[in-house]
């Protein structure tokens, strides 16, 4: 079962000017303690076009982890405009949250953000060159779209490798061919539905 | 997930109620299996199939019942939703108490649930679907025993057990009061069982399997006590469930999917002598769940002169119709045909006895509700509880088990001391279920409350330690009847335009992430990618931004999961963008075809982390390699004796007489060399000295050493040249000449009595005394032992001798035996494959001896703990097979007989005794008891046929210490008279 669940963000500082920094209000529930830290990544789509452009503003680990619901900030610095393509700095793009557990990404939460100026005078007539201390991003926080992954939360595979013991080998030649009794039927399950 | 009214109303007082998934109609609906309504008629749980997951849902009861709070949007319908389940959830139950909500699925899982506050106010959400958690539902346990989809569950009464079915073939009876404790797997079905139900009095469980059998079980012992095969014969397995149902009355059980004269019926088994010849016959399709009104019911009918009381049981099929009968009737009260487009799964009555609910496959729930004046009027709790009195008994405590009255006073003092003795901590009050875990209750310091801490890792990464958000304080955890006024829809903001106001407290320490990336090495890429098809809880409407309709979509691709974006025409029309979308996301699918994304990569402090440390393959391990690989010759072939490195060896010698402190036997091979070839040197040192200080004793020898054990008394040392040298520890000085081995040495072992033992490479076992200078065993063969089967290999696991002489050898085989000289045999101690073992369930009876002992003291759990796997039997406490328990654990008291192991053989002896106390199995407790009083006539004194003691115990002492567990038994307590009436006897006369 997934060990984490995403209970809640909350897009702070929003709309706010582009030049500050993202700020996320993330909040999740963990089921069972994790013997490992969550990493979580901010990534920003510099360009519809090509994910050439995405940028990584930020990656971080959170733990440790207990039993129970949790809150963080996720804090970034905005994107480096210089690495923006012109013709992208305006309109719609989007900022991508994930979170990986063991390195196996298990959620991804992403917004689309508009980015406009909001003087009058230069929305009419924008420069060529974007001005980043004009524009404005807004991002629609009431529409996150959420892909949730199943990945293996368990530990097992790691604990096995660390015990490299001849007589634990020898125990689990013993466990396994024990263990192989009277479960292979469980196969036959899924074909056997005829409702 | 709304809960929405199908426009459909199917008969007067029926409604149905559609499943809707988060707004998008294009959905195929999705399976509901399981639906079960809360004790007190405020809530009810669904489960099913989710998106990616299994799914649970509780909802609020009062807008299906009542159409003017339906409307009402200011009320939540749905309360909660959780999908933690990783597959499909086939069956939810409340507990009676109404606390806990017990789920069961596919992925082998069995969660319980229960409610919980969170003290931080806001609503929770099931992030990104729009949907709003009014409640909070948390995992207090998850159950894990079946090796295979669960597919029904039940309560038993007062909440006491939880039984559980897979298609594991077996039922897991739980511990409700003590989750996770498993108190017996009920095996015996050779299919898939897909329906479990409990006799109302608690005295039996029943199983329903697709292996065309209902099997009735004792609760008194777990043990089968009926075989129902004849109703099933011409079955097939074309249902999901068979979820069957036993009358409130306990008279009647109700199997799911039976058959007669070719027509599906629901076969009805009374309970006298499990006789079947009544069923209830119409369904067109195979029955799937059988639901028994809890209540039973009372009507004056006119032709009746008295009120007669019956039953009222809904039955569900597969030909998508349900069914409502009363026992006092011969006709179904109600049949509603064609209710669903799919299979019924599940059926639900309400505590009042009024509401019926169903699920089906099709994804949609009905509601039915009754009038008094249709079904009757129902018993109250203790008209209900008199007349199960009057029927069975005072069965209905919880403590069911104890029938008997007790009849010496005596007795009750010794179970009184027993009480005393067992857990404390259980209340007397056992009707509430003890779930409540400790692991659930540390919470006083899970992490700051009122602040993020935030680190830098060596990586120059943040790593930040979350708020931790209390729940608040448990207040009974019985959740609040949901009304239908006061609650409101909490609010909740995805956006702020304030900064955060979390603190943040940034330490300048220097921390390492915890990652391992365990699974790293493997692909975890494809793994998520092949086992997960992504769930994008998306609304279907396009994003407006500032009133500009900006033709850029979010699709999701579902090879990587990620976000695309694309740019679509401004000037296109809404009704053709759909259109484009799809097209254009085709082509981009065609144009980039591997976008995969290579993940940066973690930080090299963790990638040191992952490596693998593989341990330099010691020399010592070909000692393991088998017999299998070498071929030639006849008999065994052992791998001899080595040094690690081939150069010396340092033996610890602890203890020793007197003064002497430890000391530390050194041995070096070609340590000098002389004209005539290198010489080995063997020295001696009192602990604490360094290889430069003067030994206690020092000598050489000609050849190559290749092993050595040694003690405080003697050292014993094997040459290569296939010679075993002894040596005196204290003083250096030999004994005996050096022994020749007829091969070279492949094992050596030694005890405290000065006896020494040697296996050699070609399989030969000797065992000398040294102190008496004579052999105790003669070149026995391992062969005997050492068969292996064709294309196997046997390798021995240790060899040890006993402070008797006795050779001791453990197999690869999970075998181990003993040489017994005397009966030139060699003796069977242990078998792990023994199906009498790996049946018996004498883990629950044996006291765990302490581990801090001295294992010296316990050889044959020393023996055997290289032998038995920690394969966790399923049988682990069950009631399997009471004969296999008695056999291994009379065979595990031969063995320590044969060991001479005296704790252990106290320590089985009474495991036996609590075991044969708890079966019941009075005569195998006479013969025990008989042995240990011995003749009681007044000439006992003399009699020479019988001892006084066995294995060192006075067998009345022991007969002292067995009889208070046999008073344990109630059903028992003649024997326990009987023995301790004599017993006092005998030492009056003394």
């Amino acid at each position: 079962m997934a060990k984490v669940q995403l209970c809640n963000v909350v897009v702070l500082d929003n709309p706010s000017p582009f030049l500050n920094p993202f700020q996320f209000e993330i909040t999740f529930e963990c089921i069972e303690e994790l013997k490992e830290d969550l990493e979580w990544k901010m990534i920003y789509v510099g360009s519809a076009e090509s994910e050439e452009h995405d940028q990584i503003l930020d990656t971080i680990y959170v733990g440790p982890i207990p039993e129970g619901k949790h809150k963080f900030v996720f804090q970034a610095d905005p994107p480096d405009e210089q690495k923006i393509p012109v013709v992208d700095a305006l309109g719609v793009t989007v900022v991508l949250l994930t979170c990986s557990y063991r390195r196996q990404e298990f959620v991804r939460v992403g917004y689309f953000i508009n980015n406009d100026y909001t003087e009058p005078e230069v929305k009419e007539n924008p420069p060529a060159q974007p001005q980043f201390d004009k524009v404005f991003r807004n991002i629609l926080a009431s529409e996150p779209r959420v892909t949730r992954f199943k990945i293996n939360w368990d530990d097992t595979d790691t604990m096995h490798q660390s015990t490299d013991d001849t007589t634990h080998n020898i125990e689990e030649e013993l466990v396994s061919s024990n263990g192989a009794v009277g479960f292979s039927e469980n196969s036959s399950h899924s074909a056997m539905e005829v409702m | 997930m709304e809960l929405i009214e199908d426009a459909v109303l199917i008969q007067n007082g029926t409604k149905r109620w559609r499943y809707d998934n988060g707004g998008s109609t294009h959905e195929m609906d999705l399976p509901i299996f399981s639906i079960d309504i809360h004790p007190d008629g405020s809530r009810f749980a669904t489960g099913g199939q989710g998106e990616d997951s299994g799914r649970i849902v509780i909802w609020n009861m009062a807008p299906v019942v009542s159409e003017k709070i339906e409307n009402d949007e200011n009320i939540p319908k749905m309360l909660c939703q959780m999908d933690n389940h990783l597959a499909c959830v086939n069956c939810v139950r409340w507990s009676f108490s109404g606390r806990f909500l017990a789920s069961g699925g596919d992925d082998k899982l069995v969660m319980i649930w229960k409610i919980s506050k969170y003290a931080s106010a806001g609503g929770n959400t099931v992030f990104g679907s729009g949907k709003v958690n009014v409640e909070t539902w948390r995992c207090a346990t998850t159950l894990r025993g079946h090796n295979g989809d669960v597919l029904d569950m039940a309560w038993s009464p007062h909440d006491a057990w939880l039984a559980t079915c897979s298609v594991d073939n077996t039922v897991i009876v739980w511990n409700a009061l003590k989750m996770p404790e498993m108190v017996a797997v009920l095996k015996g079905h050779s299919g898939l069982v897909k329906g479990v139900a409990w006799d109302p009095v608690g005295k039996y469980v029943a199983s329903q399997s697709d292996d065309k059998t209902l099997r009735i079980w004792r609760t008194a012992d777990w043990q089968q006590d009926a075989v129902i095969s004849e109703p099933f014969e011409e079955c097939g397995g074309t249902t999901h469930v068979l979820r069957l149902s036993w009358s409130p009355d306990g008279q009647y059980l109700v199997s799911a999917h039976a058959m007669n004269g070719g027509g599906p019926t629901a076969q009805i088994v009374e309970r006298e002598g499990w006789r079947q010849d009544k069923d209830f016959v119409g369904h067109r399709k195979a029955v799937t769940c059988v639901r028994f009104n809890s209540n039973i019911l009372q009507k004056s009918y006119k032709s009746w002169c008295k009120p007669q009381q019956y039953c009222c049981c809904a039955i569900g099929s597969r030909d998508r119709s349900l069914s409502v009968w009363l026992t006092a009737l011969k006709r179904p009260l109600v049949v509603i045909h064609e209710l669903f487009s799919n299979s019924v799964l599940d059926l639900s009555w309400s505590g009042s006895g009024l509401q019926l609910m169903a699920c089906s496959w099709d994804g949609s729930v009905a509601f039915v509700e009754f009038s008094e004046e249709e079904l009757g009027k129902p018993l109250t709790l203790d008209e209900k509880s008199t007349l199960h009195e009057r029927m069975y008994g005072k069965f209905l405590s919880p403590s069911a088990r104890q029938t008997c009255v007790v009849e010496t006073p005596e007795l009750l003092e010794v179970r009184e001391k027993q009480a005393e003795m067992k857990d404390p901590v259980v209340p007397a009050n056992q009707t509430e279920p003890a779930t409540e875990q400790p692991v659930t209750q540390r919470t006083p310091m899970k992490g700051p409350i009122n602040k993020q801490i935030e680190t830098r890792t060596s990586d120059g990464k943040r790593r930040i330690t979350p708020m931790f958000i209390p729940p608040a304080p448990d207040s009974g955890d019985v959740p609040q009847p949901f009304g239908a006024s006061g609650s409101q829809q909490p609010t909740f903001s995805s956006s702020s335009e304030t900064k955060s106001r979390i603190v943040i407290e940034k330490r300048d320490d220097i921390v390492t992430p915890n990652v391992s990336g365990g699974s790293n090495s493997r692909p975890c890429d494809t793994t998520s990618a092949v086992s997960a098809t992504p769930v994008v809880n998306s609304t279907s409407c396009p994003p407006t931004l500032n009133n500009q309709v900006l033709g850029q979509r979010i699709t999701p691709n579902i090879s990587d999961g990620r976000l695309e974006v694309q740019k679509v025409s401004r000037s296109v029309p809404p009704s053709v963008t759909t259109k484009r979308r799809i097209d254009t996301a085709v082509s981009v699918g065609t144009k980039l075809p591997v976008v995969k994304r290579s993940r940066p990569p973690v930080t090299s402090g963790s990638d040191k982390q992952l490596q693998p440390t593989s341990l330099p393959q010691s020399s010592g391990d070909e000692g393991l390699s088998g017999v299998g690989d070498v071929d030639s010759g006849p008999g065994l072939k052992l791998p001899p004796l080595r040094l690690q490195n081939g150069k010396g060896l340092v033996v610890r010698i602890s203890g020793g007489n007197g003064l002497v402190k430890s000391r530390r036997l050194e041995v070096e091979n070609r340590a000098c060399g002389s004209s005539f070839g290198p010489l080995t040197k063997v020295r001696v040192f009192s602990d604490g000295c360094s290889s430069g200080d003067m030994p206690q004793w020092e000598a050489v020898l000609g050849y190559p050493v290749s092993g050595s054990v040694a003690n405080s008394q003697l050292v014993v040392i094997a040459c290569e040249d296939a010679t075993l040298h002894l040596l005196q520890t204290d003083t250096g000085q030999r004994p005996l000449p050096p022994l020749v081995l007829s091969s070279p040495a492949s094992r050596l072992a030694l005890n405290a009595s000065q006896q020494v033992m040697a296996v050699t490479c070609r399989g030969n076992l000797s065992v000398w005394d040294v102190l008496k200078g004579k052999a105790l065993v003669r070149n026995e063969s391992l062969l005997p032992i050492m068969q292996a089967e064709p294309g196997s290999v046997v390798t021995i696991l240790s060899c040890s001798l006993t402070e008797e002489g006795h050779p001791l050898v453990s197999l690869s085989t999970g075998k181990a035996y003993m040489f017994s000289a005397e009966l030139s045999s060699w003796l069977v101690l242990a078998n792990s494959s023994d199906p009498v073992q790996r049946s018996s369930a004498h883990r629950a009876f044996v006291s765990t001896l302490s581990a801090s002992q001295n294992t010296g003291g316990l050889p044959l759990a020393c023996l055997q703990s290289h032998i038995i796997s920690g394969v966790s039997l399923l049988g682990q406490g069950s009631s399997a097979n009471a004969l296999c328990t008695v056999t291994f654990m009379e065979q595990q008291l031969a063995a320590c007989r044969a060991l001479n192991s005296k704790q252990e053989f106290h320590s089985w002896l009474l495991a036996l005794a609590r075991f044969l106390t708890q079966e019941g199995l009075e005569t195998r407790l006479r013969l025990i008891c008989d042995d240990l009083l011995g003749p009681t006539h007044s000439h006992a004194k003399h009699s020479k046929s019988w001892d006084t003691s066995v294995m060192g115990f006075s067998k009345h002492a022991l007969l002292r210490e067995i009889l208070p567990l046999i008073g344990s038994n109630l059903h028992l307590q003649r024997i326990y008279t009987e023995y301790s009436d004599q017993l006092a006897m005998l030492s009056e006369e003394k």
